[in-house]
């Protein structure tokens, strides 16, 4: 167990316990909820998972500051679409456009990485945001390639979709003893349980799961491997780093490369999952700002912390609006206006300052230290 | 002779119309502890600089085993074995001791790029990395963050990420600056360890005489960037230009 997160836990009992309910909950969401809105929010959960994890290996580990990351998990997205448009419906299609949107994103990260790492940070991260910029607009100007700023739909393998079925779920019936039963409703004696219909949208979840699973545990052993060591080396004195004699560039270089196909294959398992793709979903600035969030929230330098702040951003960028709502029927003249679900971004925003004000080292860092931050 | 270890010829670097190391022509050999001395703003900082990559040679070249690294970046040199200490300790000051020298073990053991290998699980480095801590009086310390240390812990750890590197040339910047006077002999024991390999070869700039003597089989004298004095410390102390102009009081107290 400890081998497949490369020796690297999460850092305290009560994340481990955390972690693993998150785990069997997206592993049995299909079956818990109903509807495809939670399973839709499990799978989004999955794929900010790895992009905000992605972009922690460059922001956390590596210490660079960037503002393209969003471009790159649009490059694996579009990769994906244009695929299933050019080459067909085909799984051979999914694989490719995976394929070339990570080989695309990974040599666009090259050459930035190349021109732009050797100089001070906050050019770089001027260099990235025009970049980032430049090719939001790029992609919304071209429509005949891109389908500018509506995007593209295309079809996915019909083995993926809500048409197909794979199986049911085996019937199981259970027999409430009779004190039991007289209270529930309708007084049945009868629990039934299963019988679901498994269908290719139920698999395409556990593709994305899968996936994103496999993607995180990459990323976690990348940091522990002598590579990461050497990321945070560099974050820590890139002067020692090179004293040593490890050349910064290029180990940034790499950092960058890597962390631009990680998330161009975040933007793969997105693409299949939503069946479309267009620059707000997958270009636009608010992502990349989401991701900044989740890495800050969640816990800089430690992957777990990303992946618990995706799952904190996601859920409440979701149901937020929904329990406000509820709130807001109490029918207490001031506190029903504050909590009209409208201002929904004004309350995400006030926990946002709390969270950065009372836990700067995210919530994992929080959990693994203390009150003290890192000790 | 032997090939000298180090060698400068005609060493020159200019910053605008300053000119800060002027055409040093110097060897440096095997075996040897060579102290640089000289006031302050001699150049001798700036000519570690120019040796170690951090600055760029005006003219002149830089010779290490006899190759030319006058054109290569700092970590190039430092993987064909020149390890410098700097004149503010620099470590990596939010990883552990044990992870400071361990990250020197793994450059030196040009495994850096490994990708999905697991750091922990590389036992070669571990112990590497423990002797090293052994050498250096740190390995109670193993656990701590670099950041946490005291300045004289530091400074023996920054030595010991150089004697992780197994260099062939050793330079160090004032290693005994701003240290109390009872954590300074640790350091200075530790040069002197480092010294005794007949295959190493020690660069030392150093304000104190008292240390000069003790350590140095030869001094050279640096006054506004030229070499102006290059002997035994017997001969260089002698030398009434020298005691008078560079070296003050102390050196005819003593």
């Amino acid at each position: 167990m400890v081998r497949i997160l490369s020796g690297d836990r999460p850092g305290s009992r009560i994340l481990a316990v955390l972690f693993a309910l998150l785990l069997a909950v997206l592993a049995l969401a299909p079956f818990l909820f109903e509807g495809s809105r939670a399973l839709d929010t499990a799978a989004r959960i999955c794929v900010f998972a790895v992009l905000a994890a992605s972009y922690d290996l460059i922001l956390g580990y590596a210490g660079i500051v960037s503002f393209a990351h969003t471009m790159f998990f649009g490059i694996g997205a579009y990769g994906v679409a244009l695929a299933s448009l050019h080459v067909g419906r085909s799984f051979t299609a999914l694989g490719a456009g995976t394929l070339a949107g990570m080989a695309v994103a990974a040599l666009l990260a090259a050459l930035i990485g190349l021109f732009s790492l050797r100089v001070r940070a906050i050019f770089f991260a001027m260099i990235t945001l025009a970049v980032a910029s430049a090719f939001a607009v790029l992609v919304s100007q071209l429509p005949a390639l891109t389908g500018g700023e509506d995007g593209l739909t295309y079809r996915i393998p019909r083995a993926l979709t809500a048409a197909e079925t794979w199986g049911r779920l085996p019937q199981i019936e259970i027999s409430l003893p009779r004190l039991l039963a007289s209270r529930g409703a309708g007084g049945a004696e009868v629990l039934s349980l299963g019988g679901m219909r498994i269908s290719g949208k139920i698999i395409s979840y556990y593709l994305v799961l899968g996936g994103s699973l496999v993607l995180v545990l990459a990323m976690l052993r990348i940091v522990n491997a002598p590579f990461g060591r050497v990321l945070q080396a560099i974050r820590e004195n890139d002067l020692r780093a090179e004293a040593v004699g490890y050349s910064v560039v290029r180990y940034r270089v790499a950092a960058t490369i890597i962390s631009a196909a990680f998330a161009a294959l975040a933007g793969a398992l997105y693409a299949v999952w939503l069946r479309y793709v267009g620059p707000d979903t997958t270009l636009s600035f608010d992502i990349m700002i989401d991701i900044l969030l989740m890495v800050v929230i969640g816990g800089m330098g430690t992957i777990w912390g990303p992946v618990a702040g995706a799952v904190f951003l996601v859920l409440a960028q979701t149901y937020l609006q929904d329990i406000l709502a509820g709130a807001s029927d109490l029918g207490i003249p001031v506190l029903d206006r504050l909590f009209d679900p409208d201002r929904w971004l004004l309350w995400l925003g006030l926990a946002f300052i709390l969270c950065v004000r009372f836990f700067p080292s995210g919530l994992v860092g929080r959990l693994r230290h203390g009150p003290g931050g890192p000790a | 002779m032997a090939e000298p270890a180090l060698e400068t010829r005609s060493l020159t670097v200019r910053f605008g119309g300053h000119v800060a190391v002027d055409a040093v022509s110097c060897r440096f050999r095997a075996g040897e502890l060579t102290a640089i001395v000289g006031p302050n703003g001699a150049g001798k900082t700036t000519y570690f600089n120019a040796i170690s990559g951090r600055v760029h040679a005006t003219q002149g070249q830089i010779l290490l085993d006899g190759q030319d690294i006058t054109r290569l970046p700092m970590a190039a040199r430092t993987r064909r074995g020149l390890g410098r200490a700097f004149q503010l300790t620099s470590l990596f000051p939010g990883l552990s001791v044990f992870e400071n020298v361990r990250l020197a073990v793994q450059a030196r053991q040009r495994k850096g790029a490994r990708l999905f290998a697991l750091a922990d699980a590389d036992h070669a480095m571990a112990d590497a990395a423990r002797a090293v801590l052994d050498q250096v009086q740190l390995r109670h310390l193993s656990g701590r963050l670099a950041g946490e240390l005291s300045h004289g812990d530091q400074r023996k750890l920054e030595v010991g990420l150089l004697i992780a590197l197994e260099p062939r040339v050793f330079l160090f910047d004032e290693p005994t600056a701003g240290m109390s006077a009872d954590a300074a002999p640790a350091i200075l024991r530790l040069i002197e360890d480092i010294r005794r390999d007949a295959t190493r070869c020690v660069l030392l700039v150093e304000h104190r005489m008292g240390v000069v003597r003790r350590l140095a089989d030869r001094i050279i004298v640096l006054h506004n960037g030229a070499l102006a004095a290059d002997g035994t410390p017997a001969e260089v102390m002698a030398a009434d230009v020298v005691r008078d102009a560079y070296l003050g009081r102390s050196l005819a107290d003593a």
